[in-house]
């Protein structure tokens, strides 16, 4: 079996590794190094590899699997990759949905590309959650299906159906890094005329936990009446789920506990007008905060202190970008990195398509500019801290 | 050492005053093949030499500090081992290529600030051209570096063999390094229909 295999190794071999002369006869002394590889050094390989290329080699064969689909070897890579963390580009061109991530410290380094196969309808809208953990949630506005899926492999698995008879259905998605688990949380919503829109209220609340035993939604009670509305983005930070809702016609921002899963209402500060379009949620160095858009040079933040006791700080921050900087396109504030560095995007289509990022102790703002993504056609969605995961999913229906 | 190393400064310091001394001293340099008598001992910190044997038999007579790059071998100097030491798993051909990366990333003076850039790139540049070997040659000294506990060269190489694997399909995997494919045809056939995503040429 050995020699056989040898021999058609020497027709795969590529340039960059020059081979020795007397390479069959020096096989016959000494033994295959590779045998003598051992699991650990294996790892070791591995463990340089980019997520995309180690799931991968799980099809190997079984023993390469059972190495890297190990929760143990998992962990390693993960704990390696969050100090790494990737500026990851959810892109949607002519039907096409991929994801496109880079090194967030030098983003000129390490592109990754994945194409998402499963979802190639360019009629339908899907709805991409933000990543958490190294994985994100998809949601097509049609039907009732729910996919999981790792942008950094381009693997989607899909859910079980979600438990309603209606089609109006909200869905948040969140890890947990103490209980170590990925949760989506869903809820649906009545459709009903314009005018009597004031009584409606998400029903229906349920959770699904990826990798748990019974592969089930279950229904959740929730305490307080609110309505999110179609097509906003939850953020998770720190195992909590924050999202957008009114209660009692009011704006309100809800968040959700993904272990303990209670919800609970936390009001938006009092005299400060946001609308729902104009603010969007973001992380800012770990707390969630409302954002505007940046506005002349100015970003107007409310950073949420502290949720139990409801107290928000306002940050307003400004950022030397001139008409050189911004062009004739609206930037939007993505979040801040642990660096300190403001990250900025626009949501419209731009033919060469570029970040702006801002450092408050330098006071620098530069664009920062990504080859390969976008073009006039395309739609980008900017993710900072994403977490390389090599994370396999297992089917889930 | 800088205090016992004067009477060659003082030698050095000689030149600037006396041209006669000068002619003595390139002469006496000629006759001892010692550029400057002494000098030497002002730039070499330790000349200890350690010996280590191969499984085939050959040995190599190496610096200390070279050889305490392997932290194998720096723990054994450190319990006191004098004599020459026996590597009984690496052979001859491997421990000279060892030897090699050891001696380039032996620390001499230590960085100064304004090198450390350029260094470094440099020796990156050295650490490519190193590594150009055949596959076979990297997994031995992956083995090598692995028991001597050389972390910057087990780095590299691995490193190496991860960037050759990365973009291979599972099939050239196991035709790199041998492997034996051990699914069915039919469980192969159901893994590629479930998993696209792995298997698809575009990705």
């Amino acid at each position: 079996m050995k020699r056989s295999v040898r021999s058609r190794r020497k027709k795969t071999i590529e340039n960059n590794l020059t081979r020795s002369k007397n390479r069959e006869e020096s096989d016959e002394n000494e033994n295959d190094p590779f045998s003598r590889i051992t699991v650990d050094l294996k790892k070791e390989i591995l463990m340089k590899l980019p997520a995309k290329s180690v799931a991968k080699l799980a099809f190997v064969s079984k023993t390469w699997a059972s190495i890297i689909r190990s929760k143990e070897f998992t962990d390693l890579y993960m704990t390696r990759s969050s100090t790494r963390p990737r500026l990851l580009f959810k892109v949607h061109r002519h039907g096409d949905h991929f994801y496109h991530s880079c090194s967030q410290e030098d983003p000129s380094r390490d592109h990754q590309r994945v194409k998402i196969t499963q979802i190639r309808n360019p009629i339908k809208s899907y709805d991409f959650s933000p990543p958490s953990g190294g994985l994100v949630c998809c949601l097509s506005d049609s039907s009732k299906v729910l996919l999981v899926g790792n942008p950094s492999t381009g693997q989607f698995v899909p859910l079980p159906k979600v438990r309603t008879r209606r089609l109006g259905i909200v869905a948040f998605f969140g890890y947990d890094h103490v209980s170590d688990v990925y949760k989506v949380l869903c809820m649906t919503v009545k459709n009903v005329k314009k005018q009597d829109r004031l009584l409606v209220v998400s029903e229906e609340h349920q959770v699904y936990t990826l990798g748990a035993e019974k592969k089930a939604w279950r229904l959740i009670n929730c305490q307080h009446p609110h309505l999110p509305p179609f097509h906003t983005n939850g953020l998770c930070i720190n195992g909590v789920l924050f999202y957008y809702a009114w209660t009692r016609n009011k704006g309100s921002l809800m968040s959700f506990d993904l272990r303990s899963e209670e919800f609970s209402v936390i009001k938006l500060p009092e005299n400060v007008r946001l609308l729902q379009d104009f603010c969007s949620l973001v992380n800012y160095g770990g707390k969630i905060a409302l954002s505007t858009r940046l506005y002349e040079g100015t970003l107007d933040l409310c950073v949420l202190e502290d949720a139990s006791k409801q107290e928000w700080s306002k940050v307003s921050v400004v950022v030397p970008c001139g008409s050189d900087l911004s062009g004739r396109y609206m930037f939007w504030f993505r979040g801040a990195l642990s660096t300190g560095e403001l990250i900025f995007a626009s949501y419209s289509p731009m033919e060469l398509f570029y970040l702006l990022s801002y450092d408050p102790k330098e006071d620098i703002a530069e664009k920062v500019v990504i080859e390969g993504i976008g073009d006039q056609f395309s739609d980008v969605r900017v993710y900072h801290d994403h977490v390389d995961s090599p994370l396999f999913l297992s089917n889930e229906s | 050492a800088f205090v016992e190393n004067i009477p060659e400064i003082y030698i050095l310091s000689l030149l600037f005053f006396s041209p006669h001394f000068l002619y003595l001293l390139i002469s006496v340099s000629v006759l001892t093949m010692d550029p400057i008598p002494g000098l030497s001992k002002l730039t070499v910190s330790s000349s200890k030499k350690i010996v280590l044997n191969c499984s085939d038999g050959k040995s190599f007579e190496i610096d200390e500090a070279v050889a305490r790059k392997s932290k194998l071998i720096a723990d054994m100097i450190e319990s006191g081992c004098d004599g020459p030491i026996p590597l009984q798993n690496v052979t001859g051909k491997t421990l000279e290529k060892v030897i090699e990366y050891c001696k380039r990333h032996v620390v001499e003076f230590g960085p100064s600030d304004e090198d450390d850039e350029e260094a470094a790139e440099k020796l990156a540049i050295w650490d490519a051209e190193f590594i150009k070997v055949d596959e076979e040659t990297i997994f031995h000294l992956i083995l090598a570096a692995n028991y001597l506990n050389i972390e910057g060269l087990l780095s590299l190489t691995c490193k190496t063999v991860a960037d050759y694997i990365k973009d291979k399909t599972p099939e050239e995997v196991r035709q790199i390094f041998g492997i034996e494919n051990d699914y069915t045809p039919e469980e192969e056939e159901a893994v590629r229909k479930e998993n696209v995503w792995a298997f698809d040429p575009n990705q």
